[in-house]
């Protein structure tokens, strides 16, 4: 998942965390306005600072499964010829099913601190 | 450069499933690195390393596949089922066409002998539909086979109609023969010409 290599070990767990969510992550860049594949990359891109975007088949691979689930549908745009982009669209299902995860993700994140954190680093350890 | 991409995407993909979704899949994503890659060039780069960068952004394909295979089987696997039904029920008619006639027994052998060809023609006329609609490959949907599969379909259509007229002929002259209510039977030629207008409609083909 990785772009860049510069963060060494720590960007790979990073993004491990991240492609747990990758679903979430989809269905959040569609909430706003349909978009097509390279545009959601680009966005997730500029918003982590070029550190993290999917992979090809990463992104491939959720918009099926998400379609499949009924969580988002496809059809392809016309305002050019020479690039042909179909364009993805969360359905109502999916804006229900985004929530869902984001709550989902609040709820995981305030426990994983809860269970981390010692104290040791507030201390100035 | 775009040449370049397209042949590397095409190789990536040979073991993809023979879809319409796995072609269009394989579409986007070559659009997309061109994009990439056009991106890359006008921050910059030199072109071999916007084409290594735009080849390392694919990642790993066999998760995809999977995916895109996983649509088909299920595809296939209910049209199946919905076949095997329709067949099925196609078969009920016409083996029951005869015991059940008999088991009505009516004093009137002519009756008995008009629901066994109505049942044994309505059997019929589904087995010619189910073959109809048994499709080729769902995903091979080119003009050239969607004008074969047209082509078929009309010839289908028309033996399902020759089908039911000489049914009607023969039922024609078997009841007025038998009834000699020939200023009644005539009747069934409006009948056919009706059965035939729902044909066409449920057949999907009242326009040509």
């Amino acid at each position: 998942m990785i772009y860049s290599v510069k963060g060494g070990i720590r960007l790979i767990i990073a993004s491990d965390l991240i492609r747990g969510n990758t679903d979430t992550i989809i269905l959040a860049s569609l909430m706003k306005k349909d978009s097509y594949g390279y545009e959601i990359n680009k966005n997730i891109s500029i918003k982590t600072d070029g550190k993290y975007e999917f992979k090809e088949a990463t992104l491939y691979t959720a918009f099926k499964r998400l379609e499949e689930a009924g969580f988002i549908t496809s059809y392809w745009g016309e305002q050019n010829v020479t690039a042909r982009r179909r364009y993805y669209s969360i359905t109502q299902k999916g804006k229900e099913e985004y929530l869902r995860l984001v709550n989902d993700w609040r709820n995981a994140k305030n426990m994983i601190e809860k269970l981390i954190d010692t104290g040791v680093i507030e201390n100035g350890q | 450069m775009d040449n370049k991409l397209k042949a590397y995407v095409d190789n990536l993909f040979k073991d993809a499933p023979a879809t319409v979704k796995a072609y269009e899949v394989k579409e986007e994503i070559l659009q997309n690195l061109k994009d990439k890659y056009n991106d890359l060039i006008a921050e910059g780069k030199t072109k071999d390393e916007a084409y290594k960068i735009a080849l390392e952004s694919i990642g790993d394909l066999t998760e995809l596949f999977a995916e895109l295979e996983k649509g088909v089987m299920h595809d296939d696997s209910k049209l199946q089922k919905y076949l095997a039904l329709k067949a099925v029920i196609a078969m009920v008619f016409v083996l029951a066409a005869v015991p059940l006639a008999m088991a009505f027994s009516f004093k009137n052998v002519l009756i008995n002998v008009m629901i066994t060809v109505i049942l044994i023609a309505i059997g019929v006329i589904l087995v010619i539909y189910n073959n109809a609609n048994k499709p080729g490959y769902t995903y091979n949907n080119s003009q050239a086979n969607r004008m074969a599969e047209i082509e078929r379909k009309k010839s289908i259509r028309k033996s399902v109609s020759g089908f039911l007229w000489l049914i009607t002929l023969i039922m024609y002259f078997i009841v007025s023969f038998q009834t000699h209510a020939w200023h009644l039977t005539w009747l069934m030629f409006l009948l056919a010409a009706a059965i035939e207008c729902i044909l066409n409609i449920w057949l999907g083909q009242a326009k040509k």
